[in-house]
């Protein structure tokens, strides 16, 4: 049937601003965007605040009337460039810590409320990363769904008009200007297209080129690729944050298995198979509440020099024996209630752990107004490129959501005001390309599988793109990315045929963006000839400020990636020496 | 004895091209402390990529992953791998494919009930004071992922019965009602959701996967309040359920709606009501509890501790 199907039966829906992913900075978004007067639709992959990286964030930092008075906002910036090895885009960074504290008390106005002492007053904690208690939690210190509610409350005040179970996949251009988009519902299993003035991306990072990760499994990278084939810019995209998480039952595999977080006086330990305590060896002084480079660098070392367990030797232990249990249980909630419901008593047992990946820092690179490259197409969340550099502190995440997410709705809206209303009448052919290209799998012949290709590509990825790298692995993860998708792209087709919630068909075109993804990662990994912070060379293990204090710009020319050093501005703040 | 494999018989539907459900069964080599999740993600990766579900955080956050095992209101994430399960999607909402279910009537009656902090005035200066102890009642509320199951597991909501709004619904508004900081007179919403109708079974409370107590926590309360707020008749029907578990140690819905209601009530309910009737799950007369003199001693002492 696909093939008879005309421009006529096309799904076609226009607004002013249309937000694509609904996490913390979607939602953030298009809830601006609607209080400047704009027609505002979103379009979500899954449901309303349920697929989302800002389902577990529950703390953000800001300067305010609360913690220590000597605490400035100059000191915030301070940590947060010093923390992202200089590579922060200063300007964005100085704008985010501006405007934190409004946004934080705007969030109490949307039903959250931040913690309290018995006193009634905003008690702040001291994060690590940061030199003064000013980091807020939801109740407790406990995680928890507050604040993606509090948003989600919001977008349903104002009754937002929502596209659930959309992907996006492709953005329409008319004249160089984003005039929509097109779309697969693949709840119903029609295309459709989205005219729209102003277009927010905040899909999320790209986490799932990896095969473990602590975000949901909604993190395809589709938002950043679409707008890289659109012509925008990317940046950062060599960077990610390892962690570890638990090594069974896999499920349980995206929790967060926290280093740099106290229980009580103390904090979990990290032991090898040997039962040593690794910090010990690498950070007696600092030991678990060490740096997060030095932490990352010390598990990895542990497993590449074989004191690792399990059957892959890549197996570390979290320790938790010696904690006290109701205050494990309650600061480490997820992690206990899970090993626990898995048969594992850390009041007795150790937990096995394996590394994972808990943010990828690529995206698109934004300005100020949170536009990208490409005139009206805005970017917000993790769907940006991090623009606190290659590592962030605590609370850095939901402050960059809730901050530009707001930004970008405010000018998403301000230019969907100034511009006539789109038709997208023109583009019939980009339309009609792209059409074809999204139902393609459904009419191809053919026995590759997208989640074979999946399960393909995350394993290159987690054997070439690991904390340590060096150019001959990245060399031969490029190779091998290559190969793969020469062999699956275009070739593959999902088991069943439906139309109806076929996340195999979704998985192809996702597949598209993440072939895309790990190779833009694998080569500005390989330009990047240095180490800093979180980004470790072990052939260049020296941090090269006279060469590498520069963010690699990527963008296409003429169908291929074009890699661009381009110099850090150090308006506030430099490194102190070389 | 070391489970080996674990058998799971999963629900498989396509409204867009079968005629009927079917079951499939799979078996799943078993892991050391696996999930359900774990059981649908291997299937879908090495037995039938085709298998449709939800499923999103993998920590009982989000609620995507709500199904029933073995006949009972689960989240996949959390619930264990038994060695022979019955996989089904939610009940009483319509199938999408295999698992997943179309959760809009759902959503629709939470957006229904002002799901959001009303506040009368804006705070005189921010941050307010805020007191932990004002928010004891609101805090476990605001843990509802609204995963439904205890929507899945409410027998009233069974009865698709547009005058109860159900479990979830109750919970959404509760959490705003004792939320100190709201000023919207939340009682009318709450008499439209039906939480009268509440039948106290405690199936909800043995649902909920972050274990609120939807009784107590949210159900219970807004009686609570009602009762003190004197509102027009749902005092009152809590006067003459007590009345009634006293005199006879039963509630008879029958003589409990002609007491309570109003004429365009009794006559609103009156289809249900004869269908109840005519299959002898109501009586018109008044039974008496065999031993309603130890109902009335605890009726009594509790009274006294008041």
């Amino acid at each position: 049937m696909g093939e008879t199907r005309k421009m006529t039966d096309i799904k076609k829906l226009e607004t002013d601003v249309l937000v694509i992913g609904a996490g913390l900075a979607g939602m953030r978004a298009a809830i601006e965007a609607h209080d400047r007067g704009a027609k505002v639709l979103m379009a979500l992959k899954g449901k309303l605040g349920k697929m989302n990286a800002g389902i577990c964030s529950y703390h953000c930092a800001a300067v305010g009337p609360w913690g220590d008075p000597e605490d400035s906002r100059e000191l915030h910036l301070h940590d947060v460039i010093e923390v992202g090895g200089y590579l922060a885009d200063q300007k964005l960074c100085k704008i985010m810590i501006d405007e934190l504290l409004d946004r934080c008390l705007e969030m109490e106005r949307y039903g959250l409320m931040w913690n309290r002492d018995e006193e009634g007053d905003v008690e702040p904690y001291l994060g690590a990363g940061h030199s003064k208690p000013r980091t807020l939690s939801t109740w407790m210190r406990q995680g928890g769904v507050d604040m993606i509610h509090a948003l989600r409350a919001e977008v349903r005040r104002r009754r937002i008009r929502l596209l659930e179970d959309i992907m996006v996949t492709g953005l329409l251009l008319d004249d160089g200007q984003v005039a929509g988009v097109c779309a697969l519902d693949y709840l119903n299993g029609e295309f459709l297209t989205i005219g729209a003035k102003s277009v927010v991306m905040s899909t999320g990072s790209h986490h799932q080129v990896f095969p473990v990760a602590t975000p949901p499994p909604e993190g395809t990278g589709d938002g950043t690729t679409a707008a890289f084939r659109a012509g925008a810019e990317l940046m950062n995209m060599e960077f990610a944050i390892f962690v570890t998480t638990p090594a069974y039952p896999r499920t349980f595999r995206g929790i967060l298995v926290p280093t740099l977080f106290k229980v009580g006086d103390d904090t979990l330990h990290i032991l090898n198979a040997k039962g040593e305590r690794i910090m010990e060896r690498y950070d007696p002084v600092h030991l678990e509440m060490a740096t997060k480079d030095v932490i990352a660098r010390s598990l990895h070392t542990e497993i590449r020099e074989g004191r690792g367990g399990g059957e892959e030797g890549d197996t570390l232990y979290a320790d938790l024996r010696h904690l006290p249990y109701q205050s494990a249980k309650s600061k480490l909630a997820d992690l206990v209630f899970c090993m626990e419901k898995a048969g594992i008593d850390i009041t007795k047992e150790l937990i096995p752990i394996r590394p994972a990946v808990h943010e990828t820092m690529g995206g698109i690179r934004i300005n100020e107004q949170c536009e990208s490259s490409v005139p009206g197409l805005f970017a917000a969340g993790s769907a940006v490129a991090a623009i606190y550099g290659n590592d962030g502190i605590p609370g850095r995440g939901t402050g960059h959501a809730l901050v530009f997410g707001k930004r970008a709705g405010e000018y998403a809206a301000e230019r969907a005001r100034a511009k006539a209303p789109v038709s997208l009448d023109r583009l019939a052919d980009q339309i009609e390309a792209e059409r074809r290209r999204i139902f393609e799998p459904l009419e191809l012949e053919s026995d590759l599988r997208p989640i074979d290709a999946l399960k393909e590509l995350q394993a290159i990825m987690s054997r070439r793109f690991q904390t340590i790298k060096n150019q001959a692995d990245l060399e031969a993860g490029l190779k091998e990315v290559l190969q793969l998708k020469a062999e699956k792209e275009g070739r593959m087709s999902p088991s069943s045929r439906t139309r109806r919630f076929n996340l195999e068909w979704r998985g192809v075109l996702e597949m598209q963006n993440l072939f895309l993804i790990a190779e833009i990662m694998l080569r500005t990994a390989m330009t990047r000839k240095e180490t800093r912070t979180l980004f470790f060379r072990e052939d260049y293990p020296e941090t090269d400020n006279k060469n590498w204090l520069k963010h690699l710009v990527v963008r296409r020319e003429d169908g291929r990636i074009n890699l661009e050093a381009v110099p850090i501005e150090l308006t506030y703040v430099g490194p102190t020496e070389d | 004895m070391i489970m080996e494999k674990v058998t799971a018989k999963v629900f498989r539907y396509d409204p867009t091209t079968d005629a009927e459900a079917r079951y499939e069964t799979f078996e799943v080599p078993h892991e050391p402390g696996m999930r359900v999740l774990d059981v649908l993600l291997y299937i879908q990766e090495n037995l039938d990529a085709s298998l449709a579900f939800r499923y999103c955080c993998r920590r009982r956050r989000c609620g995507s992953c709500a199904l029933m095992l073995n006949g009972k209101p689960v989240l996949a994430c959390t619930a264990e791998a038994k060695e022979n399960m019955v996989l089904e999607p939610s009940p009483n909402l319509p199938i999408i494919r295999d698992l997943v279910v179309e959760t809009a009537e759902y959503e629709e009656r939470i957006q229904e009930i002002s799901p959001f902090l009303q506040r009368d005035k804006p705070p005189a200066r921010e941050p307010e004071k805020l007191f932990p102890r004002d928010f004891t009642t609101v805090r476990p509320l605001n843990q509802c992922i609204e995963c439904f199951s205890c929507m899945n597991a409410c027998p009233v909501n069974g009865l698709k019965w547009p005058g109860f709004a159900g479990p979830t619904t109750l919970i959404q508004l509760a959490r705003r009602l004792f939320d100190p900081r709201d000023g919207l007179d939340r009682l009318p919403d709450a008499a439209r959701a039906g939480f009268q109708h509440c039948v106290s079974c405690y199936s909800c409370v043995n649902a909920c996967p972050v274990e609120i107590g939807v009784l107590e926590g949210a159900i219970e309360n807004i009686r609570q309040k009602f009762v003190a707020g004197e509102k027009k008749g749902y005092a009152k029907y809590n006067q003459v359920w007590k009345d009634l578990v006293v005199t006879n140690g039963l509630v008879n819905p029958f003589i409990l709606m002609r007491r309570t209601s109003s004429l365009g009530g009794l006559l609103s309910n009156m289809a249900i009501g004869l269908r109840f009737f005519s299959k002898g799950k109501i009586s018109l007369g008044s039974k008496r509890l065999n031993k309603i003199d130890e109902v009335r001693l605890i009726a009594k002492e509790i009274g006294e501790k008041q």
